[in-house]
């Protein structure tokens, strides 16, 4: 062999072996430093504003029976909060049962507002007043650290992590950040099923016209050829969330399963809320399906009907309890799953709470509403984690002070086992580990 | 002595000769890459209004907008989003698509147009050879596949 030839060939060799060790045989790229303490994490943004005085310390009686244990004696129906729920979706166990509750949570920085409630268990940072409602945020999102730091696998197949919220406005900013080095490259997939399974997303999308297959195959032939000509090319950021082709095809058959569930009587029509039905509860629904059809690994949802409680204490009350029921159904279709089940753990936190002193209005029924504007009592919130009993503490219930709104995000990178692949100083909490086994 | 003149003449008009200078550059030639002047993506509601202009010949409706626009906003992956909505209007009965029938008694004429109207240049050598033989190889190929690749393209998407 001659000596240039030993040279190259012996510098390719070097650099083989100093590559080879990351392509493992997951197809990572690069390895998660941490381990994996479950493979699934569903984080409920049990929002709208929600006071611990009637969420875990139960001043208006237990509005939340399926998820907390009685503090003194169940539910007691109200003039106006009276309404006879469907049966308890999880029987005689609460789901408190299955984890830890945190009764002393706290949003202890920044605006009370429910986006910036959002930004921060998103991120994991407080944010001030310069937020802007109609940018994505500044600091990268969960789904963008869980899509950077866990290999080559995550990062192209954008159906491992969705955020669902319940209205637009800012909200579907939520899904990837502004910050360098992240962004929409590392975003979720985003929907917003109320709005997009409507009599207007229909008119817009519901009728695709389809080709047969060899239609099908020219059609991607010449706009690849179209592409393949021209010098400018679309980027993640220019185009939203990009999905591999397969996964496009994947997700329009989604699309019209969902079309086709409603036009057929929405599956949600059996639940048996008839006309009490409200956003929050068909939120939960499609969460479910997409925890079905995709079975990612990472989902974040949000409800927000309780926020009615600006005007209507008894509204806030009644969607308290019906969010309490829905969230109890999430998690019994987690632990149906076949995937999910018993590799899932679900985390309900709200993103801040409301004013100890009401506002001026009052409701039909002469109670009083509530503001959120910075008070402590706004700051006052709970955080329920819950999951299998090998990872998550069963039946703990943590009353004092302990946790915070920024703690969600290294909580659920050190359940996905990347925590520490996250660079240092972008994340101020810290991991809930006394929720962890 | 006359002769003598003559010849230092002639020897001085041969003897110093100015060297040529040569200089070398290079030609400016442009290359009319498509795209190279369309760097701007178009805007959702720009995307939708024009898709709806080309296929319909008429203006899009203001409360049609606004529906496409929720849709638009209502999931991440905008391609899949314009997709489904190009989709959508090809579906509609009042489409305005050529025929097979059309388009194959003067392929060449369709191909300018599709260009033109898409695109709003000339088809390239190369692309009007492509497209003429992918009609011509495949005579299940119908114009409304030929528009839904044009109006689903990364060219399509910018200005």
């Amino acid at each position: 062999m001659k000596r240039r030839d030993f040279i190259k060939k012996a510098g390719l060799a070097s650099a083989a072996a100093f590559v080879a060790p990351y392509i493992l045989p997951s197809g990572r790229l690069f390895a998660r430093t941490g381990t994996r303490k479950v493979n699934h994490v569903v984080f409920c943004l049990f929002a709208g504003g929600i006071r611990n005085i009637e969420s875990v310390n139960q001043g208006e009686s237990n509005l939340m029976v399926n998820m907390l244990n009685d503090v003194s004696g169940g539910f007691t129906p109200q003039t106006g909060i009276d309404q006879i729920l469907p049966a308890s979706p999880i029987g005689s166990s609460r789901l408190q049962d299955f984890g830890t509750l945190y009764k002393e949570f706290r949003f202890k920085e920044g605006s009370t507002g429910h986006y910036s409630g959002h930004v921060t268990a998103m991120t994991g940072r407080y944010h001030d007043s310069s937020l802007n409602l109609r940018a994505n945020p500044p600091y990268p999102t969960i789904f963008e650290y869980y899509r950077k730091h866990n290999g080559a696998n995550i990062t192209e197949d954008a159906t491992k992590s969705w955020w669902i919220s319940d209205s637009l406005g800012p909200y579907p900013l939520l899904n990837y950040s502004t910050y360098p080095g992240y962004g929409a490259e590392y975003g979720a997939n985003y929907i917003q099923a109320t709005s997009l399974i409507s009599n207007e997303g229909y008119n817009a999308i519901g009728l695709p016209k389809t080709f047969d297959s060899t239609n099908d195959k020219l059609a991607s032939e010449l706009k690849g050829f179209c592409d393949g000509t021209f010098g400018n090319q679309f980027n993640a950021g220019q185009s939203g969330v990009i999905n591999t082709p397969e996964n496009k095809e994947v997700i329009k058959g989604f699309i019209d399963e969902l079309f086709q569930d409603a036009i057929s009587g929405a599956g949600y029509n059996s639940w048996g809320f008839g006309g009490e039905m409200n956003s929050d509860l068909q939120n939960i629904y499609y969460a479910e399906q997409v925890l079905k059809k995709f079975q990612p690994e990472l989902t974040v949802l949000n409800l927000q009907d309780v926020d009615v409680c600006h005007s209507d204490f008894t509204g806030y009350c009644n969607n308290l309890r019906k969010a309490d029921w829905g969230v109890a159904h999430l998690w019994n279709t987690i632990q149906s799953t076949p995937g999910l089940a018993n590799d899932t753990v679900l985390i309900c936190v709200p993103e801040h709470g409301r004013n100890i002193s009401p506002n001026t209005l009052l409701d039909a029924y002469g109670r009083p509403a509530f503001d959120h504007t910075n008070d402590n009592t706004s700051r006052e919130i709970f955080s329920l984690i819950c999951g299998p009993s090998g990872v998550i503490n069963q039946r703990k219930v943590v009353t004092d002070i302990e946790g915070e709104s920024i703690d969600i995000v290294p909580t659920i990178a050190n359940l996905l086992g990347f925590d520490t692949d996250i660079p240092s100083g972008l994340v101020q909490g810290n991991v809930l580990n006394s929720a962890m086994v | 002595m006359r002769y003598l003149y003559i010849i230092l003449l002639l020897i001085m008009s041969f003897s110093c000769k100015k060297d040529k200078k040569y200089v070398y550059q290079v030609q400016e030639v442009f290359v009319d890459q498509p795209g190279a002047e369309k760097p701007n993506v178009k805007k959702s509601t720009e995307y939708i209004s024009i898709a709806y202009s080309d296929i319909f010949q008429k203006s899009i409706p203001s409360e049609l907008l606004d529906e496409l626009t929720q849709g638009y906003v209502a999931f991440a992956d905008v391609t899949i989003i314009e997709d489904l909505i190009v989709r959508n209007f090809l579906n509609d009965n009042d489409a305005i698509v050529p025929t097979d029938s059309q388009m194959r008694a003067d392929v060449p004429t369709f191909i300018k147009a599709c260009y033109n109207q898409f695109f709003g240049r000339e088809a390239s050598g190369q692309e009007a050879w492509f497209l003429q033989k992918l009609i011509d190889e495949n005579t299940g190929l119908t114009p409304d596949v030929i528009y839904y690749s044009f109006l689903t393209s990364n060219e399509y998407r910018q200005f």
